[in-house]
């Protein structure tokens, strides 16, 4: 008994500074929360954010990081889906190559690159533009995906593709309406693992971002800090609106999540 | 599938990995060897490397991800284990805690920085005092542990959940305590995933920016290397020297990740499994 309540008293450690962010966008002002920083709020008024998507444009920086992250997980799933099953063919040109080649792609720290890619970025013409954002993440997040699908696609039985191939069912075909449908879980899960990464990314949307309008969550939430950083509840309220989705998407998606976890981790 | 066909398929990914990583990191291997007057580039050679090892602050930003390195094993590697361990039985109230364990491994280390910067920071902070130079580190490790030690708790308990349960039944026939079966039969049997979690925990302290970035943003004492660069880069235009820090940064994750995994093999050899 006595232990349970120990665990329970730790997982409230760990839950409270969340409800205590989302507890807090909803005091009616600063001498609110300073006064009484850990009490409960007055009364639930959704004026906080009001003011977040209004002063702070929290509903532009929402939808720029809707378009980033939904692009850039389209993108990591279909060429990493396309890649990952050519390169499962044992027989394909310098395999070994392009595995090692993708295994260091996904050790390097993005500062690795970080530095040339605003000029190229530049040279590109899509400095300053949402593709700034979705390029890099698509890039960044294919060697973790082109692995995962190898592993996925070489496990399948061979017969899979002989019987196809027997019933005269061309390789575009068999890959779409066959394989892919096969590779769900494998798709769910570098769904989730793109998705989190680039919803939370930071530093390369800080570089590459200079026009406020194409800003996603996370840089907007610093240029709301520093602009409103008066304003706390409002603040607070900008960042529940940016947890939400990722905390709803692992409620909901529990058990992807773990099994994206783990086999981005373990690969 | 023809060969044509299978080459199709493989060369968006590539030309994409190619153009917006591969080519990127090759120049900045070559910008650290050039020094930029207005549009001019001269060969500078070994001279910001050089000057890397002259440097306090770049001393200072290595010790600092060292350091960091060392807080993060314990707060959040040591931690996930404890926890793995703890909830380790499927029961429902398990179920839930782990849940609340591993929900801060979703959120943005954007916001993590920011409602930390909430509680702590001088001035505003209900805690003040904790960010300051002493304990900075210390607290930010902590802070870090709170948002990951989850996270690695759910590959420790998947690497748990591998151990057969004959083993763990031999073991309490052998009349081991949980303490004796922890260190004798379940630790060595998670090594694997032992090596994975350290790979993650020690790599991820070169790479971490977010944290140090958002909490300490004007400390040059809390610098680590990745923030050190980026200021380098946009508040002094040296993109020299921060591609030399880039380099060198890049280095010590491929050395660690070497180590590791050169660790690993030797073990595999000493026990007899093909690697």
């Amino acid at each position: 008994m006595a232990k349970s309540a120990a665990w329970i008293a730790l997982a409230m450690l760990f839950l409270f500074p969340m409800v205590w962010m989302t507890a807090s966008s909803f005091k009616s002002s600063n001498v609110e929360i300073f006064s009484h920083p850990f009490s409960l709020p007055h009364g639930i008024s959704l004026a906080n954010y009001q003011k977040a998507v209004r002063q702070g444009n929290m509903g532009s920086y929402f939808i720029n990081s809707l378009w980033v992250t939904g692009l850039s997980a389209a993108a990591v799933v279909c060429f990493g889906a396309w890649a990952g099953f050519a390169l499962s063919k044992a027989r394909f040109p310098l395999r070994k190559l392009w595995l090692a080649l993708f295994f260091v792609g996904m050790i390097l720290p993005v500062q690795s690159y970080l530095i040339p890619l605003t000029r190229l970025l530049e040279n590109l013409g899509v400095h300053d533009s949402l593709w700034a954002l979705i390029l890099p993440y698509t890039a960044q997040n294919l060697p973790v995906a082109i692995l995962l699908f190898v592993a996925f696609f070489a496990a399948l039985p061979v017969e899979l593709e002989e019987a196809a191939r027997l019933d005269g069912v061309r390789t575009a075909r068999f890959y779409f309406s066959i394989l892919l449908p096969v590779a769900r879980p494998a798709v769910a899960t570098i769904v989730v693992i793109t998705c989190l990464n680039t919803w939370n990314e930071f530093l390369m949307a800080m570089l590459f971002i200079v026009d406020p309008a194409m800003k996603t969550l996370p840089v907007g939430m610093i240029a709301f800090e520093q602009a409103h950083n008066t304003d706390y509840p409002a603040l607070l309220a900008g960042l529940s609106l940016i947890s939400v989705p990722t905390l709803l998407v692992y409620a909901i998606f529990n058990r992807q999540v773990i099994r994206g976890v783990i086999a981005g981790a373990v690969k | 599938m023809t060969r044509r066909g299978q080459i199709l398929f493989f060369v968006p990914a590539l030309a994409l990995f190619v153009v917006f990583v591969l080519i990127p990191s090759t120049r900045t291997l070559l910008d650290s060897f050039y020094s930029y007057q207005g549009n001019k580039l001269h060969f500078a050679g070994f001279l910001y490397y050089r000057y890397a090892v002259t440097d306090p602050k770049f001393h200072q930003s290595l010790g600092n991800n060292l350091g960091y390195m060392l807080w993060t094993l314990l707060f959040e590697v040591v931690t996930g284990l404890a926890l793995a361990v703890g909830l380790e039985k499927n029961t429902r109230f398990n179920h839930f805690l782990r849940v609340a364990f591993f929900s801060p491994a979703v959120l943005s280390m954007v916001v993590v920085g920011l409602v930390f910067g909430f509680l702590f920071k001088d001035g505003v902070g209900v805690f003040p005092g904790m960010l300051n130079e002493s304990r900075a580190l210390v607290t930010i490790s902590v802070i870090s542990g709170w948002a990951s030690a989850g996270f690695f708790m759910v590959i420790f308990l998947a690497g748990l959940a591998n151990i057969p349960e004959e083993i763990l039944e031999a073991a309490r026939l052998d009349g081991a305590d949980a303490w004796q079966t922890f260190w004798q039969v379940k630790l060595p049997l998670l090594r694997e995933v032992l090596y994975v979690a350290l790979l993650i925990c020690f790599t991820g302290a070169f790479k971490a920016f977010d944290l140090f970035w958002v909490l300490l943003p004007n400390q040059d004492h809390t610098s680590i290397v990745s923030t050190l660069l980026v200021k380098e880069v946009i508040k002094f235009d040296n993109k020299g020297y921060g591609s030399a820090l880039a380099v060198i940064l890049t280095v010590l994750v491929l050395f660690t990740v070497a180590i590791i995994i050169g660790a690993k093999s030797l073990w595999l050899k000493r026990i007899g499994k093909p690697a």
